[in-house]
């Protein structure tokens, strides 16, 4: 079981790579929130099967913490960059 | 599979994502993509605290780091531009003073002792016998020993912390009052959307 | 007890499939909003069949003596559950939906800057 887990964790470790490059490479902004909000949920995951893998699940308060961190952090950027219209919204540069 | 490695390749991966992500941040123009990735960089952190057992430290990294703390950059970003002004000229001398400083400091860390290390002068004081022995049965009886630490044996110190924190918000809260907006707020929300307050 | 402990192994496999895939179409779709579909559905897929293959492995441990904390544990993967489940698809929403009011245009078939038509022809084969 201990191995499962820990395919598991690779698993959770190698999507939460991909998201950063599309918040890396990202064109538009919302591509980067997009992939902010999907770490976010990575890293909850990953939190909880760490957890479990240490045999230690008093991790999953962190897990919850992080869940609704996440979401409230998502939405209160979205409410904000619906009041900035300065950038261009294909991609983020400002227009000169 | 021990356990060992298992924590060490958890803790390579997500040290080379938090490489990344700095060289990134130090090379991107866009402010708005700073503070998204600087997002990203203390939910990263955070995980790093939890893999290294300091669940404490990793609920205030979450909380501070990736929550408020995106916010008030967000905040601050509409007061100003997104766009980054170019640099004039290389700038080489705080290259310098950075690698110097840099380089001092790891300088120093060669002398400090291994991590959890049982002979290290902070395990030897014996305060830390006193704290470890007497906080759970005798006289706090809470079972996180850090929470008693933090909560009654060193209160005043926790209510000095959360005195200089209120102080910063109100601060804050009072400078952000009177801005004035470069931006316009966009066309599509002139006409009033339902269920926004 | 092995039924769970195989129930929870295929549950914890197919979670993390899921959210590979989830992962992969954020990265090689072409535009924006297919890439929203594909982490609002595959991500909580995903996310969910992990939490509930936790479930399942934390019923495992139950001793025959009696309950020894895993209620707790329990309650706690359910509210950790039920959060992702709410709210994962609200924040995919409400991205589109601040993109879309922001002017964000689809890359359409017979847009000028869609891709090359021989190109998904090339895919299907």
């Amino acid at each position: 079981m201990i191995s499962l887990f820990f395919v598991v964790n690779v698993a959770v470790l190698v999507t939460m790579g991909i998201a950063l490059s599309r918040a890396m490479l990202g064109p538009t902004r919302f591509d980067r929130i997009l992939a902010v909000n999907m770490f976010g949920t990575k890293t909850v995951l990953l939190i909880a099967v760490y957890g479990f893998l240490t045999n230690r699940p008093e991790f999953l308060d962190l897990a919850l913490v992080y869940a609704l961190i996440n979401f409230i952090g998502v939405i209160a950027v979205l409410k904000f960059s619906a009041y900035t219209a300065m950038t261009d919204a294909e991609t983020d540069e400002v227009p000169r | 599979m021990p356990e060992v490695t298992v924590e060490l390749f958890v803790d390579i991966v997500l040290f080379s994502f938090l490489v990344s992500i700095a060289l990134t941040i130090a090379r991107i123009r866009n402010l708005f993509v700073a503070v998204m990735l600087s997002g990203i960089f203390s939910l990263l952190s955070a995980g790093l605290f939890t893999v290294m057992d300091a669940v404490d430290v990793a609920f205030t990294e979450a909380a501070v780091g990736a929550g408020i703390s995106t916010v008030l950059m967000l905040l601050t970003l509409d007061l100003t531009t997104e766009q980054e002004t170019d640099p004039i000229q290389p700038q080489i001398f705080p290259l310098i003073v950075a690698l110097c400083t840099g380089g001092a400091m790891l300088y120093a860390t060669q002398d400090m002792p291994a991590f959890g290390d049982p002979s290290a002068p902070v395990h030897q004081h014996p305060l830390a016998d006193h704290f470890i022995n007497t906080a759970l049965q005798v006289e706090m009886h809470v079972p996180n020993m850090v929470t008693s630490v933090l909560g009654s044996y060193r209160g005043y110190d926790t209510l000095g912390e959360t005195t200089v924190v209120f102080t910063a918000a109100v601060a804050v809260m009072l400078l952000m009052r009177g801005r004035r907006r470069f931006s316009q707020p966009s066309t599509i929300d002139a006409e009033p959307e339902e269920g926004v307050s | 007890m092995i039924v769970l402990h195989v129930i929870s192994g295929v549950l914890l496999v197919l979670g993390s499939f899921f959210s590979l895939i989830g992962a992969v179409g954020l990265l090689r779709l072409p535009d924006f909003y297919a890439r929203s579909h594909a982490v609002g559905v595959a991500d909580t897929m995903g996310a969910g069949l992990i939490m509930v293959g936790l479930m399942v492995h934390t019923l495992t441990l139950i001793d025959s003596v009696g309950l020894h904390g895993e209620v707790m544990v329990l309650i706690k993967l359910a509210a950790v559950l039920t959060f992702l489940l709410v709210t994962s698809p609200i924040s995919g929403h409400a991205v589109t939906r601040a993109a879309w009011r922001s002017g964000l245009m689809p890359v359409l078939a017979d847009a000028p800057n869609a891709p090359d038509a021989t190109a998904e022809g090339g895919q299907d084969a």
